[in-house]
């Protein structure tokens, strides 16, 4: 299950399958080239680390460098653009309510030398691209995925390239919400391992709608226990206030 | 006739007249060595802020302002008084409107195209047949390079007359693939084929969704609409896939592109 980490480097190369992803790193004199194809399905959960060979098509590319050693570090990263989640079935939050939802997200893999030079980053599902916004003039561009905003996490299938994002949602208006899609700003989210549920998990986050229908979006911290793996790709703030309409639609 | 002449310079350089003219010169040349330092340096230190646009402004609206300012010093010095100059300009401009219409006009179209904004420079527009990347926005033309490196110049009472579309200016576009199939095709089948190819390609936006639908009923077959966002970055290099997997998944499903078919019956 644990793809990430430091990995030796032997002579045929690094073979890693990550969900539908395999990626192949071998050194040449002066170089690391990284290969990678995107074959498998798109719920497969596979994880397969070791020597091996190299994909036969798919990309590459040859990053160049100083000096070649043994060990190359990979490791799991959230989206660089903010993930909006559509709930499979329409999902109402009525009056006075406060749920935990879960919502998962896509993961990418990046290439490091055990330095912390990156060598190369790519997505293990690339994930649809959207809109979200009230125009096609205004908006931001986001990443598309469904979710089955599943209250209980057991319920969540465990895979290799996806984290969970715990969202708890808080109705403090007058009138019942329709949440027909959750945008989670998954750039300034902290990504970490719950040991405990064997998931990568991000940092939880608090959506509130406020008696003056202004919503507020809270970082919450990630669970107790959990290993951070990765930092925010953007700078995080405590709180963004929003209109209504720029957090769920 | 040379005596009088040599008798001239001579009193002239006699009562120092050479002076002036020196440092008249070297007013000018100073002041125009102030300005472009003042305009290059200007643009520097704020192009991290401004975009290529505004920094082009910025260093014409210093460059010109420092270089007539020294000119005028000149002039002065030379003993010539400004106040007759300025009295002429009202009957000089008159006759130089007159004589110069055409670039009084782009002049003047200039200044609107600057104030209005539609476009700045970096910008991709389509004025008439041109098509290209806006290089710059100036007094009398703007200047585009096409996307066959050619470059083209616009004169500015062209471009405040004409229609412009600025490409560049929001995030999304659209792209719409005209599909014509014959009319024995199940046109749900038709639908659900053609949101396969859009599913498929990742940088084609779920949202706003892809349009589909019928435009007409021609007289060879159908022509349907199959209309895509995705950010305009994309746009070409998405549109080409798109249209590509259209052909391979219709193909696929037995879905041919129809042709015109004519019916010839010979009389009883």
């Amino acid at each position: 299950m644990r793809w990430w980490g430091r990995h030796e480097v032997s002579g045929a190369g690094l073979r890693a399958r990550v969900g539908a992803t395999t990626l192949h790193c071998e050194h040449g004199p002066n170089e690391w080239v990284i290969r990678w194809v995107r074959d498998g399905e798109p719920g497969d959960t596979t994880v397969e680390l070791g020597p091996g060979e190299p994909p036969e098509d798919g990309e590459v590319v040859r990053a160049v460098v100083n000096e070649v050693g043994d060990t190359l570090e990979l490791g799991p990263r959230l989206a660089d653009r903010s993930v909006v989640a559509r709930p499979v079935t329409p999902l109402r939050l009525p009056v006075g309510q406060r749920v935990a939802l879960h919502v998962g997200s896509p993961l990418w893999i990046v290439i490091r030398l055990p330095d912390g030079v990156e060598l190369a980053e790519l997505p293990l599902v690339v994930p649809p691209e959207t809109w979200f916004g009230p125009s096609t003039v205004e908006g931001e561009l986001c990443y598309a995925s469904r979710t089955h905003a599943a209250a209980d996490l057991s319920e969540m299938p465990v895979r290799p390239n996806r984290a969970v994002t715990r969202v708890t949602l808080i109705n403090r208006g007058k009138t019942a919400v329709d949440v027909e899609r959750l945008r989670l700003p998954v750039p300034r989210l902290r990504l970490g391992l719950d040991e405990a549920s064997g998931r990568l998990v991000t940092e939880a986050l608090e959506m509130e709608r406020g008696e003056d229908e202004e919503a507020t979006v809270r970082v919450r911290e990630l669970p107790a226990g959990a290993e951070v793996l990765a930092a925010p790709r953007e700078v995080a703030r405590d709180s963004w206030r929003h209109k209504l309409g720029a957090l769920w639609a | 006739m040379i005596d009088e002449l040599w008798n001239a310079a001579q009193s002239w350089i006699a009562s120092g007249g050479w002076k002036s003219f020196l440092r008249a010169g070297a007013l000018l040349v100073f002041g125009a060595l102030v300005a472009k330092l003042v305009s290059a340096t200007l643009a520097r230190t704020l192009s991290a802020r401004l975009d290529a646009q505004r920094a082009m402004l910025l260093r014409r609206g210093t460059f010109y302002p420092i270089l007539l300012l020294s000119l005028f010093a000149a002039l002065r010095e030379l003993g010539l008084d400004l106040s007759v100059f300025l009295g002429a300009a009202g009957i000089v401009t008159v006759a130089i409107g007159f004589a110069s219409q055409t670039s009084a006009s782009n002049l003047i179209s200039g200044l609107f195209l600057i104030g209005e904004g539609a476009f700045s420079v970096g910008d991709t527009i389509q004025v008439g047949e041109v098509f290209g990347e806006v290089l710059s926005i100036d007094l009398m033309s703007v200047k585009v390079r096409t996307f066959d490196n050619l470059y083209v110049r616009i004169p500015n009472e062209t471009m405040v007359k004409a229609n412009v579309t600025n490409l560049s200016r929001f995030a999304l576009r659209r792209a719409d693939l005209v599909i014509r199939v014959g009319y024995g095709t199940n046109l749900d089948r038709l639908r659900a084929l053609l949101e396969e190819v859009a599913d498929a390609e990742p940088r084609a936006l779920t949202e706003p969704k892809p349009l589909i639908f019928v435009q007409e009923f021609e007289p060879t077959g159908v022509r349907v609409q199959f209309s895509v966002w995705m950010r305009r970055e994309v746009f070409i290099e998405v549109r080409a896939r798109l249209q590509a997997a259209v052909r391979t998944k219709l193909d696929e499903a037995g879905i041919a592109a129809p042709f015109a078919r004519w019916a010839a019956e010979s009389p009883a």
